[in-house]
């Protein structure tokens, strides 16, 4: 299973730069992950577009596919559909994360259950942005910046 | 006054400093001595034993594209990230580490002759004392630092 991160991106021009800029279209590419993520969990299969392309004397080509998959099967799988919802769709917002994660540092308050499920959702969003990282990286050959256009509907609202 | 720091200017400050050429070390740390945002030198926390293909202050890096090969600008977030390319210990003539406890962190130094005060400015949890035997390596994959 492959899933092609060139479609989308778009060149973005950057002075003085040192690679190659890219603008990531993220109302797309996050619901694409998303599904694509929970298909190579669901099939138990590693994701073509992590192996990588240029060998390495030291590392296997598949490590980096195997090491995003480990990453993602550490997210509850309740959170994979729970990214295409808002905070507010959760029932929290930012402020209440923010202090419901101070009360709990402070003394080890319980979260409130829509906090954690906002966390949960916050690491599957983490684990999405770091796999289109490395597919980028990939697919490009050479070092990348990518620039992830504004999103608000993704936001992950902590701190 | 205090003024407002844009997503580009957390990107060029994360650039700033992972772009200049500087010269970076990747040290290996036991659970010795849990860091804090208070440790300033490599020698607060606690090295694995050197030998066996691991050096004293850890393997160096670049400040370049290169070797920080993926940088991100997060406008929905308001975050910067720049990502370290995989940085792999091989084990040989014997485990990682030589002896003791195995590496609980992985930090990012700076320079200098004496490596127990090279600047720490970074310590990644690596989620348990990882260790490797000889012919094995140890690969921290796309260590991520974060200006938020």
């Amino acid at each position: 299973m492959a899933l092609d991160i060139s479609k989308y991106l778009t060149p973005e021009e950057r002075k003085d730069k040192q690679e190659d800029w890219f603008t990531v279209d993220s109302e797309k590419a996050i619901p694409a992950l998303v599904a694509h993520i929970q298909g190579i969990l669901e099939a138990g299969v590693l994701p073509e577009e992590l192996i990588d392309r240029t060998p390495h004397p030291e590392i296997a080509p598949a490590e980096a596919a195997k090491g995003k998959v480990r990453e993602a099967r550490k997210v509850p799988p309740s959170a994979w559909p729970d990214v295409l919802k808002t905070l507010s769709d959760l029932e929290t917002s930012p402020a209440e994360i923010r202090a419901a994660l101070a009360l709990y540092q402070h003394d080890k308050t319980p979260l409130p259950d829509q906090v954690v499920r906002a966390i949960h959702r916050a690491q599957a969003l983490h684990v999405i942005r770091r796999w289109a990282a490395r597919a980028a990286r990939n697919w490009h050959g050479k070092p990348i910046g990518l620039h992830w256009a504004t999103a608000e509907r993704f936001a992950d609202g902590m701190p | 006054m205090a003024g407002l720091v844009t997503n580009r200017g957390k990107y060029n400050t994360a650039l700033a400093m992972f772009r200049g050429g500087d010269t970076f070390y990747v040290p290996l740390f036991t659970s010795g001595t849990a860091p804090t945002v208070d440790h300033n030198v490599v020698g607060d926390l606690t090295q694995i034993a050197a030998g066996n293909g691991y050096s004293d202050g850890g393997p160096s890096v670049t400040g370049n594209a290169t070797d920080f090969d993926v940088a991100t600008e997060d406008d929905t977030n308001d975050r910067a990230y720049v990502q370290l390319k995989d940085i792999v210990y091989t084990a040989s003539g014997g485990p990682i580490p030589a002896s003791g406890s195995g590496a609980s962190y992985a930090g990012l130094s700076g320079a200098g002759a004496t490596v127990a005060t090279r600047d720490l400015d970074l310590v990644w949890d690596l989620g348990g004392a990882q260790s490797v035997s000889d012919g094995q390596t140890l690969t921290l994959q796309d260590c991520e630092i974060r200006i938020a």
